[in-house]
């Protein structure tokens, strides 16, 4: 093409290239949806629905999986599931129709409600601590800051195993193993050096001059922090809350290696969801499917701020 | 204390009662206010990242076993000797390597050329590089997890996509049970969950170009294929560097997805460090040996994290 | 004196010390170098973090 004669712009691609480009992208996000799409087909899916072949794409659907996701079930002999009572509700007669009866609930809404609180409670934790630290990195005189600031991300990109074998030896010491609190400690660890990073990225681009005239008004600095600075850079705390919480909602290895049952979050139990002969995948499909959704939403309300994200703050766009 | 209320415009304050200088002095000093905002994350690292660091230095020195009370010996640097001369964890690290060079190979390249793509800005570009990024931001173990069911050389949809495709018996290849495809198999699903990370890096890169110096290379009539090699690829190079970088660190400690996939299998072919590290550990607790493991693979990524904060200065300074 | 620890060169020299020794660790070639890699990875990052300190 030559770009001279066109009358647009030199770096506006053509109409041709651009469908080209639009054409190729599209496919590419396709082929990489379908394993997701798939994971969420499989959930609504019968247990012998998902493991025919070929794999089904039509098929009747049904909650059956999610059914087995929150329950735990004994097999009967028929004689006696037909001298009981008849079955209450869809997941009843499901169970039934498969010899089997409803035992109990299990333990996927106390690892759910773990994985929340846990989330939470490091991520309110480190985003606190992160706020107050990123205002001292970002506006005052610090010695060895950039020492400091590089210890702080350092901590983040150590091999989790390696720090998993002494802090496994401390928590026994402690009586912090397999605790809510350990993990919410241990999350917040790992999450402040971001949440550091992160917000003083943000709180730097808010002017020094604001809180300056707030304090030529008589403000205290602490006022001017409080009133000033924080009401400015919501947006930039939103958003590193975001990719905090993000991080111990997926967070596996620390999970699966301190924490056995009382305080196990969701990602080292899913694995472990199974039925008769091996891993139920329409159940373990629910609990993914169910666990994902919050993922998919946080995503889309922090694309904008993806980026910042993933490079600790340092690619603005 | 003076009570403003929420957000206030520079305007509003400068409307309100004037207050003498003073009441700065009865606050804190802004060094007192520096220490009292930075102590406690420093605190809370040292307490959960350096003691446990320098416990692990002085346990690679002893023979320590978490699961005996037994006498604790100082073994001077025999651990060490003993991890730097073993063959099998020296074939760890050759399967970490593989997984490594490939993996950044590839998402390099097929991160590069969607965020090229991405940057002709065709019409509902937003909309699908959002979806394109989903798998980057799903939980690597529950990623693992569900691709093992895709890879069920029976049921899976992966397989029967390959025989669908190529005419191969389903049957004929277990990617994650054979020798020469599993070391693949993580490689794939590596690709699909960590491709869109590095298409954003890049396409940060490609968009941090300015438009006057392409437009200067239009006026020299330099072809296209020149502008690329000699204006796109050297202007997104560090930007480039630094996904490569991260990705290198963080697939040189991969853990979890591997674990889920195949947990080192079959054999040892997919064991890379931390798997290793992981058995060691917690399998056969060899408390101190695997500290001293777990301390090699510290100054690695140590050493490199120093080099990626340095390239991140240089891509925060454009 | 102070003209030979310039910042620049010695963060040169100890990334390629540490380029190397990772190189070192995880090549298929031979055990002697996997062996010595930790010392080099080692001399590497002590050699950084003593360089940012020299004056630019």
């Amino acid at each position: 093409m030559s770009g001279l004669s066109t009358a647009h712009s030199v770096v506006e691609p053509s109409a041709t290239s651009k469908r080209v480009a639009g054409a190729l992208v599209i496919a590419y996000a396709l082929i990489t949806l379908i394993p997701l799409l798939w994971i969420v087909l499989t959930s609504f899916k019968t247990p012998p629905d998902s493991i025919a072949y070929p794999p089904k794409l039509m098929f009747q659907p049904s909650i059956e999986g999610y059914c087995n996701l929150f329950t735990t079930r004994t097999r009967q002999t028929p004689e006696y599931l037909a001298a009981m009572p008849p079955p209450t509700g869809y997941c009843d007669r499901a169970v039934r129709s498969r010899n089997m009866v409803i035992a109990g609930p299990s333990n996927v809404i106390p690892r759910f409600t773990n994985s929340i609180i846990i989330a939470f409670g490091s991520t309110f934790l480190a985003v606190f601590l992160g706020t107050l630290a990123a205002y001292a990195f970002s506006r005052f005189r610090i010695p060895l800051k950039d020492d400091l600031l590089f210890f702080i991300l350092s901590t983040r990109m150590m091999p989790p195993i390696a720090v998993a074998i002494p802090i496994y030896l401390m928590y026994r010491e402690l009586g912090l193993s397999d605790t809510l609190l350990g993990m919410i400690l241990l999350y917040t660890a790992v999450n402040v050096s971001l949440a550091v990073w992160l917000l003083k990225g943000f709180i730097d681009e808010i002017p020094r001059e604001y809180e300056e005239a707030a304090m030529i008004d008589g403000y205290t600095r602490l006022q001017a922090f409080t009133k000033i600075v924080l009401p400015q850079a919501t947006t930039g705390i939103a958003a590193t809350a975001i990719f905090c919480m993000i991080f111990a909602w997926n967070e596996y290895a620390f999970a699966v290696l301190l924490t056995s049952g009382e305080a196990q979050t969701m990602p080292p139990f899913i694995p472990f969801i199974i039925g008769e002969g091996g891993q139920d995948w329409p159940a373990v499909a629910s609990a993914t499917t169910l666990f994902l959704i919050p993922i998919v939403v946080f995503t889309v309300l922090l694309r904008k701020h993806l980026l910042r994200g993933i490079t600790f703050g340092a690619v603005r766009k | 204390m003076n009570e403003h209320s929420g957000t206030i415009s520079i305007a509003d304050k400068a409307a309100a009662t004037p207050r003498p200088v003073a009441v700065r002095v009865r606050g804190l000093s802004d060094k007192g206010i520096a220490w009292l905002f930075v102590g406690p994350t420093i605190v809370l690292l040292l307490a959960i990242n350096i003691f446990p660091l320098i416990w692990t230095i002085y346990l690679s020195f002893t023979n320590y076993a978490a699961n005996r009370s037994g006498e604790v010996k100082n073994v001077g640097t025999r651990n060490y000797e003993r991890i730097l001369n073993d063959a099998d964890i020296w074939a760890a690290m050759q399967a970490t390597a593989h997984f490594v060079i490939w993996t950044i190979a590839i998402e390099t390249v097929l991160g590069f050329a969607l965020a090229y793509l991405i940057d002709k800005k065709f019409r509902g570009h937003g909309f699908w590089t959002t979806l394109l990024l989903l798998p980057m931001m799903l939980s690597p173990a529950v990623v693992g997890n569900f691709w093992k069911f895709l890879y069920e050389p029976q049921i899976g949809l992966f397989n029967y996509a390959i025989s669908y495709l190529t005419g191969i018996d389903r049957t004929s290849f277990q990617m994650l049970g054979e020798v020469s495809l599993a070391p693949w198999a993580i490689v794939i699903v590596d690709v699909w969950m960590w491709t869109p990370y590095v298409m954003l890096i890049c396409l940060a890169g490609l968009r941090s170009i300015p438009d006057y110096i392409y437009e200067a290379a239009e006026v020299d009539r330099a072809s296209p294929w020149r502008q690329f090699v000699s204006i796109t690829l050297p202007m997104s190079m560090p930007f480039i560097m630094l996904a490569v970088l991260f990705r290198g660190i963080e697939n040189f400690k991969m853990f979890d997805l591997i674990n889920l996939l195949t947990s080192g299998g079959p054999g040892s072919t997919t064991e890379v460090a931390s798997i290793t590290l992981k058995r060691a550990a917690f399998e056969s607790w060899r408390t101190g040996y695997s500290s001293a493991f777990a301390i090699i693979l510290f100054v690695a990524v140590f050493g490199l994290a120093n080099i990626y904060v340095k390239a991140l200065n240089k891509v925060k300074q454009r | 004196m102070k003209r030979y620890f310039k910042r620049g060169p010695w963060e040169m020299a100890a990334m390629a010390l540490i380029a190397l020794g990772v190189i070192m660790l995880m090549q298929p070639f031979a055990l002697v170098l996997y062996t010595y890699s930790f010392v080099t990875l080692l001399a590497g990052t002590a050699l950084f973090t003593v360089a940012s300190k020299f004056p630019e």
